[in-house]
């Protein structure tokens, strides 16, 4: 385990492979699709989470025979 | 078709490995490899980007199990594609994820479109995945160089193939 991230080559033609440290932009670009995939990775737990919600929400109403929302409904239809 | 090896890496507590200078005599590319995170105690995904690009055009939808749930997820305007999850410290002792990624026609002009399965089996109760995905690159570019990258260091090993001729 080194502090500086690591990035490993093969050069496909010739077969060199090449290990150096990461330069400060890859670095910086490294984070930023972290923090994206991060982001992204949020939105969609966050829109799961509703979805199942909604579900439940359905289930609850159809055993106590209350109507649905669109929205509930929408969840029960494949 | 005929299954030809092209090249392959160790990785030893590395973040980013690339295959680069692809040759462009075959149609297609098999990409299989077996990670593990040395520097991460759970499981994560891990990123396929392609000629060294992280800009938005990278698509990907995949459906996950974990033996005892199943659900789909998905990356639109993506900074890569997501090829699945890779064990981390916590998992049990070299247990590794291992992903088989196989890219069509990456020579031709069109966009370009991945498929993926993907394994993280840990004989352990922490996290195990199945991933089923597919993926793309709105971009016409040849691919000449693959990158599989993580926010934090992993060890194991990989090998790329070249399908058929072009």
């Amino acid at each position: 385990m080194t502090d500086t991230p690591i990035a490993i080559e093969v050069n496909c033609a010739t077969g060199e492979v090449t290990e150096r440290p990461l330069t400060a932009e890859e670095i910086a670009q490294r984070e930023l699709a972290a923090q994206k995939a991060a982001e992204e990775q949020a939105a969609r737990e966050a829109a799961e989470t509703a979805k199942a919600a909604l579900k439940a929400s359905a289930k609850a109403k159809l055993i106590a025979g209350e109507p649905l929302t669109a929205e509930e409904a929408d969840t029960l239809i494949l | 078709m005929s299954m030809t090896f092209i090249s392959s890496l160790t990785a030893s507590s590395v973040s980013t490995i690339t295959f680069s200078s692809i040759p462009s005599t075959y149609r297609d590319l098999k990409l299989v490899y077996q990670l593990r995170f040395d520097a991460r105690a759970t499981a994560n995904n891990l990123r396929l980007t392609f000629n060294g690009s992280s800009t938005s055009d990278y698509a990907w939808l995949a459906l996950r199990g974990n033996g005892s749930t199943a659900d789909a997820t998905s990356g639109a305007n993506s900074l890569e594609i997501q090829p699945g999850f890779t064990e981390g410290t916590n998992s049990t002792s070299n247990t590794f994820g291992n992903t088989s990624i196989y890219i069509t026609n990456y020579n031709d002009s069109n966009v370009k479109s991945v498929s993926i399965d993907s394994v993280a089996e840990t004989n352990a109760s922490a996290v195990q995945f199945t991933y089923l995905a597919s993926g793309y690159r709105n971009n016409t570019a040849a691919i000449t160089s693959l990158t599989i990258a993580a926010g934090d260091s992993f060890i194991g090993s990989l090998w790329l193939y070249g399908i058929g001729t072009n």
